[in-house]
């Protein structure tokens, strides 16, 4: 049975004008799905009954053209799989939550779907610099560690997670239109990386468009499939709020960085953090509140040079003239140190001669 | 009667001689010009009979044919005046006594017989010298630029009188001085040091090992960080410019008319910086008479672009090939010319079009797609060209009214020539002076890395997320400052360096 119903549902999910609500119905008219091959005539009535996007003639003329075939054999020759809920590799976190959807349409390493530990991480797309780097380290060191990691697609916050957690492969990203508008995506050749090394998915068969109305809809999957969501960057107005709502909605952790108060791009963070949402200045804070069983290492192998540098940066002072000053070097001795501590990764460059800690 | 008289004429930066030929005979009273004269010089009709007549001399009212030799090639300005008025006194026999024929005569005469200034003399004497020539007239006002072309026998005259007097040996002449190549004031005349320049360590530092290797530069930063002031004092720390180098920018000064009558020579390196207004053939060269661009009258010195992203496309993408073969070839109708435009490229950019990206305390209201437009604008290709992109800070108040003792140009100088000094020893046997010039056969050849060297490269490659392409960039300049440490081979601490140079443009 569970074939005839997982060929039901991608048959019914691959009606693009077919609303949501109305799948639902049809799957509630009967015990198995599958059994509309067998037995139309409850569906039939329940289309002709309301305007829901399918007509009877046209679910009559699919059923009797073997039109499911014809979608399956499409989505194998585009390397896409599909999980439906029937399956048993549907992940679980998605299982139980309100309008989880159908089919995820996927490419990559489906086995990420059910991780042991997940954590999704989204910012918005104008992510300063350092907290772009910070992000890539946490992504870095969670996904190393077996945490498999959520993220969307878009340039700037996203593109950061994926560059962090590309080395392990575990990481899911979520697209907001079906595979076939993959071309227009700006980050096109980082998501074929994600295709190879870990998983991008869609709840939208392959001919589906993005459109605006979608990223808010996707996010709901970001959020549901990590075990916490962290929030790296964000305007008060930006699309990262909707994951955030979601997160709550689904009763998960959300953890914040923390801003400069005055600064724009920080501010849904900084509000999230007053309604209660975690502050995260190190991979611990996540790490303690969703017990996952992984050992951050934060031990880096300085100089002592690079030390007293570090140091200096850690205190605040961050620009590179001010480090100058406040160790009485010559700035040429300074660089090199400066390098030394960014290939190490405890360090980044912020806006011109600026350098951040971001350990 | 006949008579042949010495002139020249341009190609580009190039002189050749022209052989006027004038043939005065009776019939209807007629003046022509034949031999591929452009309208320039076909004006010349009206300017040399007026001149002939109000300096007292008799205009012969026959037919009168001038001919410019070699008829192939186009002549344009006004520099063949002199010839054609000497040529038609001589061909006509209107003076008493007979004019001396072995002199090149350039320059152009005004309505009452004055002999006008030309832009172009130096190229056309330096080319006439070469070409063994040995004795001219030509423009008083000329006569400073006249005096830097050595081992010649010019006589820089006020009119067509004091001409018509020293061809017939009346009179008292001086040939012109030789001016000696003195860069002696250099120091003083310097309006911009980098002493006054507060603040900027780092910036000014990257900009010593630009200098010091002839790589380009970009400044990142917000607007009034004090990018154009740091670009303006590049010449101050540049190597003095020695006489062949003053000769070549001169050249291309005085062919575009540019050049001041009382400088005669650049001593200094030019600082070009055209508005992004300007236009093409301004910046580029070209136009109906093939004219050197803003990046020829760079040449040898700085070529200074504020905004660079707001400079249109075709401008920018024109600046490759001269910033590949430091030449650039200018077009015309029928033929081309070619003009040297060996510059250092400075550039500045903002963070973003309204220039608040990255602030802490200003808002940025550019969208996110505008943002990447305004740095899409400058091509990966040019930004190849660009071995050093560093960050300039805001300026701070207390930087402003610091007392602190800042290094001079002059300081700064020595180093950068120490290290070129090093580069010209380095690259005798190749066609190349500076580090930034190196293309792969030498950096094999002069930039040895050791196993840590190359270890240092490949993690910061992979940590930082560099661009393969940028690899030759970081050697390059990291051979630029071991030149600057006085040591032979590249160390660790040099590419370390090299590697903090670079923008971060990661966005
Ligand atoms: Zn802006």
């Amino acid at each position: 049975m569970t074939s005839l119903n997982r060929n039901a549902i991608i048959l019914l999910d691959g009606f693009l004008n077919f609303e949501y609500k109305h799948k639902v119905k049809i799957i509630e008219l009967y015990e198995n799905v599958g059994e509309i091959f067998s037995n139309l005539q409850p569906a039939i009535t329940y289309l002709n009954s309301v305007d829901c996007g399918l007509t009877s003639n046209a679910l009559i003329t699919a059923i009797n053209n073997n039109y499911v075939n014809t979608l399956l054999e499409s989505y194998n020759n585009s390397g896409v799989s599909v999980v439906t809920i029937y399956d048993s590799n549907y992940p679980k976190r998605l299982l139980d939550l309100p309008f989880n959807p159908l089919c995820i349409y996927a490419k990559g390493n489906l086995e990420l779907l059910n991780a042991k530990n997940t954590l999704s991480i989204v910012g918005s797309r104008k992510t300063l610099t350092e907290y772009a780097k910070m992000t890539a380290n946490f992504s870095n060191t969670f996904s190393k560690s077996g945490v498999v990691i959520i993220t969307g697609v878009a340039p700037g916050g996203d593109t950061a997670v994926i560059n962090g957690a590309l080395e392990s492969g575990n990481v899911i990203c979520v697209l907001a239109s079906g595979f076939n508008y993959l071309d227009i995506e700006a980050n096109r050749e980082l998501i074929n990386k994600v295709v190879k090394k870990g998983l991008l998915i869609s709840e939208y068969p392959l001919d589906v468009a993005p459109r605006n109305f979608r990223y808010p809809v996707r996010n709901r999957i970001i959020a549901g499939l990590g075990d916490g969501v962290l929030i790296v960057s964000g305007t008060l107005t930006s699309g990262t709020r909707h994951t955030a709502s979601y997160a709550l909605d689904y009763g998960k952790d959300v953890f914040c960085f923390p801003y400069s108060p005055t600064y724009e791009g920080g501010k849904l963070c900084n509000s999230l953090i007053k309604d209660g949402a975690v502050l995260v200045t190190n991979e611990e804070d996540i790490s303690q509140v969703l017990r996952f069983e992984t050992k951050v290492n934060n031990i880096i192998d300085l100089t002592e040079r690079e030390e007293q540098v570090y140091n200096v940066i850690k205190n605040g002072v961050t620009k590179v003239d001010d480090i100058c000053a406040e160790l009485d070097v010559k700035i040429f001795a300074l660089m090199p140190i400066i390098s030394s501590l960014e290939i190490k990764g405890v360090i980044t460059k912020g806006t011109a001669s600026e350098y951040l800690p971001i350990k | 009667m006949l008579a042949k008289v010495k002139s020249y004429a341009l190609i580009g930066l190039t002189g050749f001689p022209v052989d006027v030929e004038v043939d005065v005979s009776n019939g209807l009273p007629s003046f022509e010009i034949v031999g591929l004269p452009d309208a320039s010089v076909k004006e010349a009709k009206e300017r040399v009979r007026s001149a002939i007549r109000n300096s007292g001399k008799k205009y012969p009212n026959v037919k009168v044919t001038v001919n410019l030799a070699p008829a192939d090639v186009k002549k344009q300005g006004s520099y063949l005046d002199l010839a054609i008025a000497i040529g038609i006194l001589t061909a006509s026999n209107s003076e008493a006594e007979r004019l001396d024929d072995s002199y090149v005569l350039i320059g152009e005469l005004s309505l009452d017989g004055t002999i006008r200034a030309i832009s172009g003399l130096l190229p056309m004497l330096i080319s006439a010298k070469n070409n063994g020539s040995t004795k001219f007239i030509v423009p008083y006002e000329n006569a400073v630029e006249a005096s830097y072309v050595l081992g010649t026998e010019v006589y820089a005259l006020k009119n067509l009188t004091e001409a018509v007097a020293l061809l017939q040996g009346k009179g008292e002449f001086e040939p012109v001085k030789s001016s000696n190549y003195d860069t002696a004031l250099y120091e003083s005349s310097l309006v911009n040091d980098l002493s006054f320049v507060k603040g900027q360590a780092f910036a000014k530092r990257a900009l010593e090992v630009a200098v010091a290797g002839g790589h380009n530069i970009l400044f990142e930063g917000p607007p009034g960080a004090g990018k154009s002031m740091m670009a303006k004092c590049i010449p101050s720390i540049m190597p003095k410019m020695s006489f062949e180098e003053a000769l070549e920018t001169t050249k291309i000064h005085s062919v575009a008319g540019v050049l001041r009558n009382d400088e005669g020579i650049i001593k200094y390196r030019p600082f070009m910086t055209p508005h992004h207004t300007a236009s093409h053939v301004a910046i580029v060269g070209g136009g109906s008479n093939a004219m050197p661009g803003v990046i020829s009258l760079a040449h040898n010195g700085v070529l200074y672009l504020d905004e660079m992203p707001e400079y249109p496309r075709k401008v920018l993408e024109c600046l490759r090939q001269p910033l590949e073969d430091r030449v650039i070839t200018v077009t015309r109708a029928k033929a081309s010319v070619e003009y040297p435009a060996s510059f250092m490229l400075c550039g500045s950019l903002n963070p973003c079009p309204c220039g608040n990206y990255g602030s802490k305390n200003k808002v940025c209201k550019c969208t996110v797609s505008e943002i990447r437009k305004y740095r899409a604008r400058l091509s990966e290709p040019l930004l190849d060209r660009i071995d050093i992109q560093v960050g300039v800070e805001g300026v701070v108040y207390s930087d402003l009214v610091s007392t602190k003792e800042e290094e001079s140009s002059l300081d700064v100088r020595k180093r950068v020539e120490f290290a070129r000094k090093i580069q010209f020893e380095r690259f005798k046997e190749d066609s190349i002076k500076t580090n930034a010039e190196m293309k792969e056969i030498h950096i094999k050849k002069y930039c040895k890395l050791n196993a840590e060297c190359e270890n240092i490269l490949k993690s910061s490659f992979e940590s930082l997320n560099l661009s393969a392409r940028a690899r030759s960039r970081i050697i390059k300049v990291a051979r630029t400052i071991a030149d600057l440490a006085f040591s032979e081979h590249i160390l660790p601490e040099h590419i370390l360096e090299a590697v903090g140079y670079r923008s971060n443009s990661s966005r």
